[in-house]
């Protein structure tokens, strides 16, 4: 028998005592299944608005200039007013002017040569533009132009057989707002409330659990006999962080799994161009986001540092609360803190800051990453600022378990207040400063 | 004999400005039952929390087997079982969960924590009852089973706060004779406001009155040197203490 257990060892033995209480009790497990069970309940009530308002899809406007005075172009415009979902309309107005305005859906131009070209057995332009800020623009342009390719071939070549080139060219054109290398704000925007909504999903249960793991213990009087064995205390608290880690983990995991539920089920509900709009909506959210590859490591990597910086919170906090109401109480807060952190990226002009005021930023605790987000996606990319808001979180997570640590030496571990608590580390900084 | 604990001279003087323990001396020999005898309140927990590494002196010096708890407090909790006076258990853990957990943390490795288990459950009569939840459990088969977590360690040195505080007669007649058995293989130290208990367990006893020790000596001849007429060990430490057997009722009544 060792007179000393290793502090990886001490550590592993807590976690596992704490992960098989965990499946013991019916409350803890509650708990755990809480936000997987709250995703599942809304992704339920999602697709079954989607099964129920899928009949009353908004229709998508379809505006047809036809200058040629519909000798050839009859037959065509009554072939795009079949497309689902689309309400066609022929409107005599300039197709230039339209254009800069982008006060349109899907708009065709048939032009005035149209007819003339197509009697000749020459080739005629037809013009296709779709207005690129809503993805069901594009399937219905992209509708326009393949029965329009269908009608070339099957009604004018067939009707033709001497033509062995396509009649209509049709030309196919996305017309968006802004500058393309430009992201704008809103894009910023959603990508950091992304963050604060996983941090929600992924870590409140993580935070409640980790929080009463403690007061438990204080309320059922093991944490003196736990404090009472060959173990250092920093290993012990290190055991109730991984604890909470494998929370996190596990959370995420649930989540996912709630969320290809949700999936599936939404599969099994929509319209296939539903399916549609959803894939272009990703494609065209990492398109304009600039979210490749690095984004997306750097994105997870400031997600999986703010969940070891709360969940070393929680641990700290947890030694703090006397009991489990309190810890519930502290529990609330937590989120609430990180939605305020949220918020301020909307109230502190970042973007307009000098370099070293962001930087600045990107070392508070939790918000830093926040900020690096949002910096970054304006930016279009990852900015070097993002990398040390990455080594700041883990910074402030090695400075709160350092503290927890420092405070789990206390003296009156077992009743320990806010005071008792700063005294021992004001006492421990003094102390380290005599020597 | 070797003296297993040596305390000496040692104060505590809480935060609060509450003066706990004054001027505390004596020493534990090895392989006795070790009495502190005093009613609630008179610093007895507070002893056995700085021995135990629970807490710190706020002067003076104490070894546990030749090692200062507050300098080497791990190495400490290596020789000692403790059982506090306000124990618990893991209440969702069976009784076998929660001594495996303690063994576990003793550093025991696995091929010999079984056998552990299954020679502290014998110890303690707790063998048919080790897959019941704690939760589950009479008041009595609980103690025992929190004193056979003490034992986990193989420890030299077993510290017990108030062990019989709570249970009936009968069951505190069974853990006194555990206590017994126990003392055959190790130093006991006993803290207790129960004077026949400490009659009837203890090779010497210690008599606290708030913080101070009156004296040191063996149950027998503290007996002999202060008992006045027909009076019992009950009386004769009341009379020491200063107390009438109606404060000693009514502290009795309030556990």
């Amino acid at each position: 028998m060792s007179s000393e257990n290793g502090k990886i060892n001490g550590s592993y033995i807590v976690m596992m005592k704490e992960i098989r209480l965990l499946f013991k009790s019916k409350r803890r497990i509650g708990l755990l299944l809480m936000m997987p069970i709250i995703i599942l309940i809304g992704g339920l009530i999602g697709a079954g608005a989607i099964y129920f308002s899928d009949s009353t899809v908004d229709q998508t406007n379809i505006w047809v200039i036809d200058e040629s005075n519909g000798d050839y172009s009859g037959d065509l415009i009554a072939l795009w007013s079949t497309i689902n979902n689309t309400n066609l309309e022929i409107i005599s107005a300039n197709y230039n002017e339209l254009l800069d305005s982008l006060e349109f859906e899907v708009m065709v131009l048939i032009p005035n040569d149209y007819s003339t070209l197509v009697e000749a057995n020459l080739t005629a332009p037809v013009y296709i533009s779709y207005n690129g800020n809503e993805t069901s623009n594009q399937n219905v342009a992209f509708s326009i132009f393949q029965l329009t390719e269908i009608y070339d071939v099957t009604m004018v070549q067939l009707l033709n057989p001497s033509v062995q080139f396509d009649l209509i060219d049709t030309n196919i054109n996305e017309v968006v707002e802004g500058d393309d290398n430009v992201v704008d704000e809103e894009i910023a925007q959603i990508l950091v409330i992304i963050p604060v909504y996983i941090i929600f999903f992924v870590v409140i249960s993580p935070i409640s659990l980790v929080l009463i793991s403690v007061t438990i213990e204080r309320e059922q009087k093991t944490l003196e006999t736990l404090f009472l064995q060959p173990v250092k205390r920093r290993s012990i608290i290190l055991g109730k962080i991984l604890y909470g880690l494998f929370l996190v983990f596990f959370t995420l995991i649930l989540d996912i799994l709630a969320g290809l539920i949700i999936a599936l089920m939404l599969k099994g509900v929509s319209t296939s161009q539903l399916q549609d709009e959803d894939t272009d909506l990703i494609a065209e959210f990492s398109k304009d986001s600039g979210f490749g590859a690095e984004e997306s490591i750097v994105f997870f990597l400031g997600i999986a540092t703010i969940a070891i910086v709360i969940i070393a919170l929680s641990v700290l906090l947890s030694l703090l609360a006397k009991d489990e109401k309190e810890a519930n109480m502290i529990s609330g807060i937590i989120p609430m803190l990180i939605m305020v952190m949220a918020f301020l990226i909307f109230v502190i002009p970042i973007a307009d800051m000098g370099v070293i005021g962001q930087y600045v930023m990107s070392a508070i605790p939790i918000f830093g990453v926040i900020v690096a987000i949002y910096l970054s996606t304006l930016a279009g990319g990852v900015v070097a600022l993002s990398y040390v808001a990455l080594v700041a979180q883990l910074f402030w997570a090695f400075v709160i378990i350092g503290m927890t640590a420092r405070i789990s030496e206390a003296e009156s571990i077992l009743e320990l207040s806010y005071g008792k608590a700063f005294r021992e580390l004001k006492n421990s900084i003094f102390r380290k400063k005599k020597k | 004999m070797k003296s297993i604990v040596v305390v000496d001279e040692i104060n505590k003087v809480y935060d609060s400005g509450t003066e706990a323990l004054k001027s505390v001396s004596f020493d534990v020999k090895e392989g006795e039952i070790f009495g502190i005898i005093g009613v609630n309140g008179a610093g007895k927990s507070t002893l056995i929390r700085i021995l135990t590494t629970m807490l710190r002196q706020s002067s003076g010096t104490c070894t546990v087997d030749g090692i200062d708890p507050s300098v080497a407090p791990e190495s400490v909790r290596s020789l000692i079982g403790v059982l506090p006076q306000e124990a618990g258990m893991y209440e969702e853990f069976s009784i076998y969960e929660n001594l495996k957990f303690i063994g576990q943390m003793q550093g025991l490795e696995s091929n010999m924590l079984e056998d552990k288990i299954n020679e502290v459950a014998g110890l303690l009569g707790v063998t048919d009852r080790l897959d019941t939840r704690i939760s589950e459990l009479s008041g009595g088969l609980k103690q025992r089973a929190m004193i056979a977590r003490t034992l986990m360690g193989d420890p030299k040195l077993l510290f017990l706060d108030e062990p019989t505080t709570g249970l009936d007669v009968l069951v505190a007649r069974k853990v006194r004779a555990i206590i017994r058995d126990l003392s055959k293989n190790m130093t006991i130290f006993l803290a207790t406001h129960n004077m026949h208990e400490a009659y009837q367990l203890c090779s010497r006893v210690a008599i606290l009155k708030e913080g101070e020790i009156l004296m040191v000596d063996t149950p027998k001849q503290i007996f002999d040197d202060y008992k006045k007429g027909d009076q019992d060990f009950e009386d004769v430490i009341a009379d020491i203490l200063g107390i009438d057997e109606v404060d000693i009722s009514v502290l009795e009544a309030e556990l």
